[in-house]
């Protein structure tokens, strides 16, 4: 969820804006046909189970952001199409100002930042977003070469769930899971996947160098 | 701000459109909050620990 990222936001533009963070249903619960490999838990079967794991994760991720829970129903999480993970921002006409792509891969902090500045400036966000088929992610340089790979790299989601384990990656890949996994969640997400892409460019450019004779 | 329909579920509120009137519960208090009305930009962030 770029914790890290979020709390800077938060820390950054608190003062200006209101922050909430929904609790929602678990992505990856450990009764879930995919599970998180970092974090075990279960499925929530009550409201008051929900808002326990909510304590645990925020002091786990050391986010400060203020917390709404989702009821059992997952209300919010429906009218807003928001699980497993995803930014919007509210203008102050109680109006969507930004609306971001459904997570992981769509979870784009940095974007949703861009956004909220150029609101508080009281100026339209300007976002740039590939166009593409739902759950697909964009690219993942922001266009610009680098398509086979970014196509490689989403070929590897077998499940389509926009993340990828250590199991889903090639077994070359899979020795430098641990590095490629920088917030060490079990996951490549997003962000993650993106700088992945940058690395299979920057290999694949020295591979062909390497292999075949250059003039 | 563009609109881009192919990356968007095809039911979340697009940009330009009014918040849903969702009321959601604050975390360990019995105060719900309002998100369809709201005072000054308001980030709201979904997500879970896994």
């Amino acid at each position: 969820m770029q914790a890290g990222r979020l709390q800077a936001a938060y820390e950054k533009y608190q003062d200006r804006a209101d922050f909430w963070w929904i609790y929602v249903a678990e992505a990856h619960a450990i009764d879930d046909p995919r599970p998180s490999t970092r974090v075990k838990i279960m499925e929530h079967r009550s409201f008051e189970e929900r808002t326990e794991v909510a304590t645990g994760c925020a002091a786990d991720l050391n986010l400060s952001i203020p917390k709404l829970i989702d009821d059992m129903d997952n209300t919010i999480a429906e009218a807003y199409q928001g699980a497993p993970d995803r930014l919007f921002i509210i203008g102050k006409d109680s109006k969507i100002a930004y609306s971001g792509a459904k997570g992981p891969r769509g979870f784009d902090v940095a974007e949703m930042e861009g956004a909220l500045a150029a609101i508080l400036e009281g100026k339209v966000p300007e976002i740039t977003r590939a166009p593409e088929p739902e759950g697909r992610s964009r690219g993942a340089g922001g266009g610009g070469g680098g398509g086979d790979a970014a196509k490689q790299v989403a070929a590897m989601d077998a499940n389509k769930d926009g993340l990828l384990t250590k199991q889903e990656l090639p077994e070359r890949a899979q020795m430098r899971f641990a590095h490629l996994d920088t917030n060490g969640d079990g996951h490549l997400d997003a962000a993650e996947q993106a700088a992945f892409v940058e690395r299979m460019k920057t290999r694949g450019g020295k591979g062909k160098g390497k292999g075949r004779s250059s003039q | 701000m563009v609109s881009i329909p192919g990356a968007l579920a095809a039911a979340a509120p697009a940009v330009g459109e009014p918040a849903p009137k969702v009321s959601v519960k604050k975390h360990l208090k019995d105060e719900l909050v309002d998100l369809s009305k709201v005072e000054r930009p308001t980030v709201i962030v979904f997500g879970s620990h896994t």
